[in-house]
């Protein structure tokens, strides 16, 4: 980032090779993969990096920096859906949880067999049905490797509060994917 | 195997009670504070384990070309900023051209010296076909001015030219 500031246009293209799939893989597990438009919104992040090139100071890492654009984006979205469902009210929510957040799951290889795909939809269903909060901090702990110290940075809480997060978010998880448990510790 | 209390009731007691003076022995399981301690960092790590695993499942593929399509739009957008940047300017320039075009136009009217009408004149439009035709009759005015006093001038711009053959006798007779 700070060759970038100081003109070095490749090294902008580098932060691009380097952070935007894992952008898109934080926007799709926060939002859901049935969420229209997350490549959309991963143009949209590193727009928004474009734009605070010149503000950005190097006191944070530029991987915690970048996530607390996406988590402000992530957040803009959750309350324009909930506004969206207000208004359809109609939609179909699947028993299960799942509903219209995980359509590509039905894309999946058939080689994976029924029996992993339903532990991978249950799977995302536990994580798309905690609250937000806790959402981004376990996908933030567990899929990106973000210290306690860096998540709160990102979502502008105290390392206390984010450890009880987290604690918490692996407590609803564990007893709602109990059920796979045994399958999964065989 | 463990026999059924109620199937054998002992010599002299009632069903199952050799399984509660068993039991008797020891109400409580005495496990000391370490090993409760370990069990349940183990059952606990393995459920960690468990849970990490279980969350391992969920991958995300990232579509092909993203950060290709990223830098593309971050280009177009750049563009389109910069030429934003480049139309206020040209707007600006023509702004202040229009406002300087204004200030050349007002000496005209208020009665400038001058040398400083003609310098703001210059350029800013080709004088008629009308005003070249006239512009021996105005050195004229400016010769008259100059040479004669007013009553002689005035005289002057009266007398028709083809009267001067009389003046010519005039001249003659005196």
């Amino acid at each position: 980032m700070g060759a970038w500031q100081r003109g070095d246009e490749q090294a902008f293209h580098e932060l691009v090779e380097a952070y935007s799939g894992r952008v898109y893989a934080l926007l799709t597990r926060f939002l859901g993969r049935a969420h229209p438009g997350r490549e959309d919104l991963v143009q949209e992040v590193f727009l928004r990096v474009v734009k605070a090139r010149a503000r950005y100071t190097p006191s944070a890492q530029f991987s915690t920096w970048l996530y607390t654009i996406v988590w402000r984006i992530c957040i803009n979205e959750t309350e324009r859906d909930a506004r969206r469902s207000v208004v359809s009210l109609d939609a179909p929510v699947l028993e299960d949880g799942a509903g219209l957040m995980l359509p590509d799951e039905v894309e999946m290889d058939p080689l994976e067999g029924v029996a992993r795909a339903d532990v991978i939809r249950t799977v995302r269903a536990a994580i798309a049905e905690l609250p937000d909060a806790q959402r981004i901090a376990i996908v933030l702990a567990r899929y990106h490797s973000l210290s306690f110290a860096e998540i709160a940075e990102v979502v502008g809480s105290s390392e206390k509060a984010i450890k009880s997060m987290i604690h918490r978010a692996r407590e609803t998880l564990r007893a709602r994917l109990k059920p796979l448990f045994k399958r999964e510790a065989i | 195997m463990t026999r059924r209390p109620e199937q054998d009731p002992g010599a002299d007691g009632w069903p199952g009670q050799e399984l509660d003076e068993l039991l008797g022995l020891d109400p409580e399981p005495r496990l000391s504070e370490r090993a409760r301690g370990q069990i349940h960092a183990r059952l606990s790590s393995e459920n960690a384990r468990v849970l990490d695993a279980l969350l391992g499942t969920d991958e995300v593929e990232v579509p092909h070309g993203l950060a290709d399509r990223v830098l593309a739009a971050a280009h177009v957008d750049q563009r389109r900023r910069r030429f934003r940047r480049v139309g206020l300017v040209v707007a600006a320039a023509a702004a202040s051209l229009l406002v300087v075009a204004g200030a050349g136009w007002r000496p005209l009217s208020s009665g400038v010296p001058e040398g400083a009408r003609s310098g703001a004149v210059t350029g800013l439009q080709d004088p008629s076909e009308e005003l070249l035709a006239a512009l021996p009759l105005l050195e004229s005015l400016d010769f008259l001015e100059q040479e004669f006093d007013p009553f002689e001038r005035e005289v002057a711009l009266a007398v028709d030219p083809r009267d001067a053959v009389f003046f010519e006798l005039l001249e003659l007779g005196d």
